[in-house]
């Protein structure tokens, strides 16, 4: 699915506040985003300050987006534990799933391969991301209806090249 | 003659002019300012050590009309130091960071933090704060604080308090979704004036 189309999709269903750090799995997205306003989009230096950030403006009325790559899910479920599970605060996160798969890069084979387990430990609602965007078009409404009802985060695992 | 955070506390609740936001530390920091006024729009954290001052800068950008007090603490700083960074970099004019810093991890025992060894006003001065500053008295903090509410942010106010916890503060009462709402519902009456 094309960057744009993806962000276009997001803004209609009304995500307005977009915080995170970035991922190669995302690059076009975060393009999109840079140098936009601090009120739309925040590049943030840790992921946790992002999850913190996304409350915040859930707080004076914004629908929040927070991404990272999955590595950075590990600094900051606290942050989710704390924060948005509890006061229950919606926020669609988009976390890159990177894994055995991203040859020569050890680093990313632990967390890879507990991702999910970690989501479900935690009781977190996702779904993956291919990148077939007729799919995702379906599936974002879905999304959109548990993150008002149930008002918990909801995480979207993206992929390697599901975004373009 | 040393001040304690209650009097830090109670020194910037009896100086606000009306509907300032203002996100709670973690702890006695919440508990202390619940007791000095509790109010619809404080912001109370029960956990997330590191990021009330992140909070507080969601807010902010998204709030520019209203002033944004974050009651901190040293640990909470030090924990989250990321957050002056950005708060540099974002300079949001209507950010007043306030650390209340009692040197250590009070509600575990009085632990040290490493505050007394850095200068964490000098810090957020190189971190790019408009202003910063050290003071432990009242009327220092008085002084520093009014200028803080009538100039532009963002601001960083270093305030040397005691140990003592005031151990009359009763614990808030309202569950987190209920905290939630009601500072929701504050901001949105605002929004109607």
């Amino acid at each position: 699915m094309q960057a744009a189309d993806f962000l276009h999709l997001l803004e209609k269903e009304g995500f307005d506040f977009f915080s995170g750090v970035p991922c190669s799995y995302f690059t076009p997205l975060c393009d999109l985003l840079a140098g936009k306003d601090s009120s739309f989009h925040i590049a943030a230096v840790r992921e946790d300050i992002a999850v913190g950030l996304c409350s915040g403006a859930y707080l004076t009325g914004k629908m929040p987006l927070v991404y990272m790559q999955n590595s950075g899910l590990g600094y900051c479920l606290e942050a989710f534990a704390s924060l948005p599970m509890i006061y229950r605060i919606p926020m669609l996160a988009l976390v890159s799933y990177r894994g055995p798969q991203d040859q020569g890069m050890e680093e990313h084979l632990i967390m890879g391969q507990h991702t999910e387990e970690l989501l479900k430990s935690f009781k977190i609602k996702y779904s993956i991301f291919t990148g077939d965007a007729k799919e995702f078009t379906a599936r974002l409404r879905e999304i959109e209806q548990y993150l008002l009802k149930e008002e918990l985060p909801y995480f979207l695992l993206f992929n390697k090249g599901a975004l373009q | 003659m040393k001040m304690s955070r209650l009097i830090a506390i109670k020194t910037i609740i009896d100086n606000l002019t009306g509907d300032e936001l203002i996100v709670h530390a973690n702890g006695a920091i919440s508990r202390e300012s619940f007791f000095c006024k509790d109010r619809p729009e404080n912001f109370y954290l029960l956990g997330s050590m590191g990021l009330p001052a992140s909070v507080g800068l969601g807010i902010a950008v998204n709030r520019p009309e209203k002033k944004v007090i974050i009651l901190d603490g040293d640990g909470n700083v030090l924990m989250g130091l990321g957050n002056l960074t950005l708060a540099g970099a974002l300079k949001p004019g209507n950010f007043i960071h306030v650390v209340l810093d009692n040197r250590v991890y009070g509600t575990t025992g009085n632990q040290p933090t490493i505050s007394r060894q850095i200068f964490l006003e000098k810090v957020a001065l190189a971190a790019g704060y408009r202003s910063s500053c050290c003071v432990d008295t009242e009327a220092g903090l008085l002084n520093r604080f009014s200028e803080s509410m009538e100039q532009a942010g963002p601001h960083f106010i270093q305030v040397i308090v005691t140990q003592e916890i005031s151990r009359t503060c009763p614990r808030i009462p309202y569950s987190a979704v209920e905290m939630k709402e009601r500072f929701r519902g504050a901001l949105e009456k605002g929004y109607n004036k």
